[in-house]
């Protein structure tokens, strides 16, 4: 144990009397990546969080090469030298990428005013050491992409010079380039004798990365060891505690005749989307494919109502107007949004009431809210969905990631859609509740719901469409049906190759 | 009571400021022989039950994490007319009343139209707007004084029922109706989500700018409703009757636990924090020290709330 850098042995860390830790243990080596894995709740992100200083652990102990190691704040840990690139990114949106870059490190300060000539050329030098191209550090950071947010998230982190560095599901918000990009420099800094600590949802990523692995369940640690000990089988038996043959459930078989629930014409959103006009079956699902920020988000919150656009929604034989996402929801569209946290959930209020918030007008009588009726959709919604719970008027933010993703899914369902717009729905969700949703989703198709699917797991939406349109700025670039729906075939047409769209069939 | 939904339950704030109520209830007590006799406990909930009222509306705008700075104006503006249409004429009353409390009413839509739908700050928003209504007010009273209101609001105001002050009944059925809008009405769940989380309630299909305009029209009506009965009370009217009532309902609000973030806090605590408010000026009437120290009380546990209350915010961030 020589080589150990960073130790933890019998973390506990409890809130409000729920155990999110008991007493986990984790060791990172010198020039090793260390992967953690574990379904959500499993308190992956309770023990990043120790590790920052931003929570303190109720009991056990750290050690930093071999000193006690206690962070009080990040900015603690930091100074000791374990840097963490969290989930939610941490930019500050309207300082340029230069200044967010070296914040609290600038080169030179003089009478307290930054010099920002050399603060750009430090930051131009530093990503160019890291191999970032395309990204101006004089711009600012809200006019970067969600994915280049997080490379320059992941780029502030390494300029810091950690000793041990810890990256929180860094790959969810990254193309796939970016993410080689990032397992690149993750190696070179552990080959330079540091340490990484990368926790992840993705088997394949921590298999193509790491050098160990431990996985979380329940608060602690119930495996760890060397990648060569650990094959997938192992590693999802370990996070599920149990056996899981396939997390894809088998895809029913199709329904007699095609039947056009949903036809979309010439749907514009000017200047991210332009004249789509994907055609949605009843009871399959239709996949939306594309690197990121193609128009796929402005195609689904079209379709919701949630952002102006012009071209003709018409669902059921009914030409809609949509101008606010209570007319899709009136009409049969439900939406799962893209980010739960922010777009999602009201994180403040109780499970109950987020549940409920769409249903308000069914569930009132007079103006107030019946009981009765809200929580009979409660007990349905949680039976259905299985959501872990102990209380439903406990805060939503209680649930684990998976659990409020369920909740999501329940508010949407309990408007009985006959179209579920879907996007990104399994980002940042377990193995388990990923296997779940699939499943929910072969039997709303089975119910005869028209599902429009945008995931940014490639294998995902190649496993799950009926077909595929990959759209590329703004417009779809190709569509795949049957035997052509490979992940390959998807990538390619993402990133470019040729226009194969087929002619739609006329109406 | 657990069945409250949104800010209250779990809110130990508001149980706190019903705590320091009777804290601040038996201090004075142990220093003044009068303190807990029926008609010093009837002149407390008399004088906070007024900024109880326009409490009502400073709750539901900081619920959104708005805030109505026009108050005083509409409060004085509602009493400054009712004296000057009612003209001393109590038949008068059955229509200047309804007049001036719709009046109200269309203020408050008016601030409401500005933040929800013009998009401005509802600092600005309410602020220019209570400018404005000062400034009509000079013109309209010529002076900014009225005096004589009818007889009957006088002693309407000044009169029992059921040797309950008529007052403090007007804030119990207010209050029931308020508690009632906010914990089990569905205006209340979906104003509790677009105060936490707007664009989640917007995408969840709720009308965010409708929601939004409730807050500021309800409070037009409270600030016109306290104006006219503190006509009655004061027996009389001045443009600046209502400076007092800024202050004290945002105060209220804050120390029933609320966040000014919005989201967060009921009107049960903005009860409890009036209370507290009006103890708090006994208490130091108590111990001799006049108006000036209130003001500076006044100002620290304004800060102080706050202060405690983003503390409490902080730490659940960094919990979650």
């Amino acid at each position: 144990m020589g080589n150990t850098v960073l130790e933890i042995r019998g973390i506990q860390k409890s809130y409000d009397g729920v155990a999110a830790l008991r007493g986990a243990n984790l060791v990172c080596e010198y020039g090793r990546v260390c992967g953690l894995m574990g379904e959500n709740g499993a308190g992956k992100s309770t023990m990043v969080k120790v590790l920052s200083g931003a929570v303190a652990p109720d009991q056990g102990e750290m050690t930093l090469e071999g000193r006690p190691f206690l962070a009080r704040s990040p900015a603690e840990a930091q100074s000791a030298g374990v840097v963490t690139v969290f989930q939610e990114l941490s930019l500050i949106p309207d300082l340029t990428v230069a200044d967010n870059l070296l914040y609290g490190i600038e080169p030179r300060v003089k009478w307290g005013r930054i010099d920002r000539g050399a603060l750009v050329g430090k930051a131009e030098e530093a990503l160019s050491r890291l191999e970032v191209g395309g990204i101006d550090p004089r711009v600012n950071v809200r006019e970067l992409s969600l994915a280049d947010r997080q490379v320059i998230e992941i780029c502030k982190a390494l300029v810091r010079r950690p000793k041990v560095l810890i990256l929180d599901e860094p790959t969810s918000a990254l193309l796939p380039q970016q993410v080689d990009w990032l397992f690149k420099h993750v190696r070179s800094f552990s080959a330079a004798g540091n340490s990484t600590l990368f926790i992840s949802h993705r088997l394949e990523e921590v298999e193509r990365l790491c050098d160990d692995v431990t996985v979380f369940r329940n608060g602690t640690d119930v495996g760890s060891g060397s990648k060569q000990d650990m094959p997938e089988e192992r590693l999802i038996e370990l996070m599920l505690g149990r056996q899981v043959d396939r997390i894809f459930p088998e895809a029913p078989a199709p329904p007699e005749r095609a039947e056009i629930v949903c036809e979309v014409n010439n749907i514009s959103s000017p200047p991210r989307l332009a004249d789509v006009s994907p055609q949605m079956e009843r009871g399959k699902v239709l996949g939306i494919g594309g690197l990121q920020g193609q128009g796929q988000r402005e195609l689904f919150l079209s379709l919701y109502g949630a952002m102006a656009h012009s071209g003709q929604v018409v669902l059921d034989t009914k030409a809609l107007r949509l101008h606010r996402p209570a007319d899709a929801l009136k009409a049969g569209i439900a939406l799962i949004p893209e980010d739960r946290a922010t777009e999602g959930l009201c994180l403040g209020l109780g499970i109950r009431d987020n549940l409920s918030l769409s249903s308000l007008g069914s569930l009132g009588r007079l103006g107030l809210v019946s009981r009765e009726r809200e929580q009979a959709l409660v007990s349905t919604s949680v039976e259905r969905l299985s959501i872990k719970l102990r209380d439903a008027r406990q805060e939503v933010s209680a649930l684990s990631g998976g659990n409020q993703q369920k909740v999501l899914l329940a508010r949407a369902l309990a408007q009985r859609p006959k179209l579920l717009l879907m996007f990104d729905a399994t980002r940042g969700v377990d193995v388990g509740t990923k296997s779940e949703i699939y499943a929910l989703m072969r039997e709303l198709c089975r119910q005869g719901v028209a599902i429009l699917f945008y995931s940014t797991d490639v294998f995902e939406l190649a496993e799950m469409s009926d077909r595929v349109a990959v759209v590329h700025d703004g417009r779809v670039r190709a569509e795949l049906e049957g035997a052509d729906i490979t992940e390959g075939n998807i990538v390619a047409a993402s990133v470019g190759g040729r226009r194969t769209q087929a002619p739609r069939p006329a109406p | 009571m657990s069945d409250l939904s949104g800010g209250f339950r779990r809110n130990s704030a508001i149980v706190l400021a019903f705590v320091v109520a009777g804290v601040l209830f038996l201090f004075g007590s142990i220093y003044a022989v009068d303190f807990a006799s029926v008609a010093h406990i009837r002149t407390i909930l008399i004088t906070a039950s007024f900024t109880g009222f326009v409490g009502v509306g400073q709750t539901l705008c900081m619920l959104t994490g708005g805030i109505d700075l026009s108050i005083p104006s509409v409060l004085a503006g509602a009493a400054l007319v009712t004296a000057n249409l009612a003209n001393g004429v109590t038949s008068r009353l059955t229509w200047v009343i309804p007049l001036v409390l719709v009046a109200g009413i269309l203020v408050g839509l008016l601030n409401g139209l500005g933040v929800a739908y013009a998009g401005v700050p509802p600092i600005i928003m309410t602020l220019g707007m209570s400018g404005a209504i000062q400034g009509l007010l000079l013109i309209y009273t010529n002076g900014g004084f009225a005096s004589s209101p009818p007889e009957s609001i006088v002693n309407f105001v000044t009169g029992d029922t059921v040797g309950i002050p008529n007052v403090v009944l007007v804030w119990a059925v207010i209050s029931a109706v308020t508690i009632i809008g906010l914990s089990w009405a569905v205006f209340g769940r979906k104003l509790y989500a677009v105060g936490t989380n707007p664009v989640a309630a917007f995408l969840a299909g709720i009308n965010v700018r409708r929601i939004l305009l409730v807050p500021y029209a309800v409070s037009g009506l409270t600030a016109a409703l306290a104006g006219v009965l503190l006509l009655g009370f004061y027996g009389q009217a001045f443009t600046d009757m209502g400076n007092d009532f800024l202050f004290s309902s945002a105060i209220a609000v804050a120390v029933g636990g609320a966040s000014i973030l919005g989201g967060r806090g009921h009107y049960v605590g903005t009860i409890a924090g009036a209370i507290v408010l009006t103890l708090i000026t006994a208490d130091l009437d108590v111990l001799s020290l006049g108006t000036a120290a209130v003001d500076i009380a006044y100002g620290i546990i304004l800060i102080a709330a706050v202060y405690f209350g983003g503390r409490k915010l902080g730490r659940r961030r960094v919990a979650s």
